[in-house]
């Protein structure tokens, strides 16, 4: 299945702005999260613990939906799937 | 309030002269006169809202300026929100401008926010975000959030009773550091949150209520997320009763 994964800010300065990933079916947002942070070394770490989570701060909307980290891994994606990947920022 | 002058013929169009009286009548508490508070007190100042209350306890620094347009080279070193005050008089002689060189605390937000009609988050940490979040829950005093890095930046606003609070959006915080950040990033995210609290307060427009603004300005994109309330959210947990 094809994927697209949209980064925001500085996501989009590690991961790119806009990327295809290739999973099998029945992948799930983790899956996926996992193959993209794959492609770019020690900063995968942006996006994931050392335990292969998805950091606790990571906005995933899939669908229009917030994706809470802790429940991307139930979530399975359907090929042609497009979901977003944003950090939360804190400046004012 | 005072009487409506030619100041506001552009804008009476819009939302009447009713509404136009109630910015007159409303007060509002933003928090931070910094990257957000610029646009946000400044947009609200000459809309004519008639009583801002701005609570920062830095001071202007050189490095403040490409962003922090209420405060010039001459403020460096003074009280930002005497600078603040100095600069909205001059946009702005009807308001009323209560400047408070506080931190904002547990033990202070109350008595801060006291008489406040909306409460608007222009803060760089999500420490008093939170603190603003529980304030605005207790009290049902709206609260409209925002915050910027770089070319990016979110905003929403909470409705306490209606739509999820801070926390159910973000119930960690992202990391705290210090950000780059362009003034015209603050500028796009401050003056939607004065565009918000317009909105409010003169009854017109569908606020941003129940959805996050996620704007990327390096790339052009806006997307909306609609979200929530968590069913574990242990902060809006004790403070609301009707949850969508």
């Amino acid at each position: 299945m094809r994927i697209t994964i949209i980064c925001y800010a500085r996501f989009r300065d590690v991961f790119g702005e806009e990327s295809i990933v290739e999973v099998p079916d029945s992948a799930t947002i983790l899956d996926a999260v996992r193959l993209l942070a794959g492609r770019v070394g020690p900063d995968a770490d942006l996006l994931l613990t050392p335990e292969g989570l998805i950091r606790d701060y990571v906005m995933v909307v899939h669908q229009g939906s917030r994706i809470l980290p802790a429940e991307a891994g139930t979530i399975t994606l359907s090929d042609g799937d497009t979901f977003t990947l944003f950090p939360p920022v804190s400046g004012g | 309030m005072s009487s409506i002058t030619t100041r506001y013929t552009r804008q009476i169009p819009l939302f009447g002269r009713e509404g136009q009286e109630k910015l007159a009548d409303a007060t509002v508490f933003v928090a931070g006169a910094g990257g957000l508070g610029s646009p946000v007190a400044t947009y609200l100042a000459v809309a004519g809202v008639g009583e801002l209350i701005i609570v920062d306890d830095d001071l202007v620094q050189e490095s403040n300026l490409n962003r922090q347009f209420l405060h010039a080279n001459l403020n460096i070193g003074m009280r930002k929100v005497y600078s603040a005050a100095e600069t909205l008089a001059a946009l702005n002689p009807d308001l009323t401008l209560t400047a408070i060189p506080e931190r904002i605390t547990p033990d202070t937000v109350d008595s801060l926010t006291d008489g406040a009609d909306i409460l608007v988050d222009a803060t760089d940490n999500f420490t008093t975000r939170y603190l603003l979040n529980e304030t605005a829950l207790t009290t049902g005093i709206p609260l409209v959030h925002g915050a910027v890095e770089g070319f990016s930046g979110q905003m929403t606003t909470i409705i306490p009773g209606e739509t999820p609070c801070l926390s159910c959006l973000f119930p960690h915080p992202p990391p705290e550091k210090e950000t780059p950040v362009i003034g015209a990033t603050a500028g796009v995210i401050g003056s939607l949150q004065a565009m918000e609290v317009i909105k409010y307060l003169t009854g017109t427009g569908r606020l941003l209520a129940g959805r996050l603004l996620i704007w990327d300005g390096m790339s052009g994109r806006t997307d909306y997320l609609s979200v929530s309330h968590r069913p574990d959210c242990c902060v809006c947990h004790k403070y609301t009763v009707s949850k969508s």
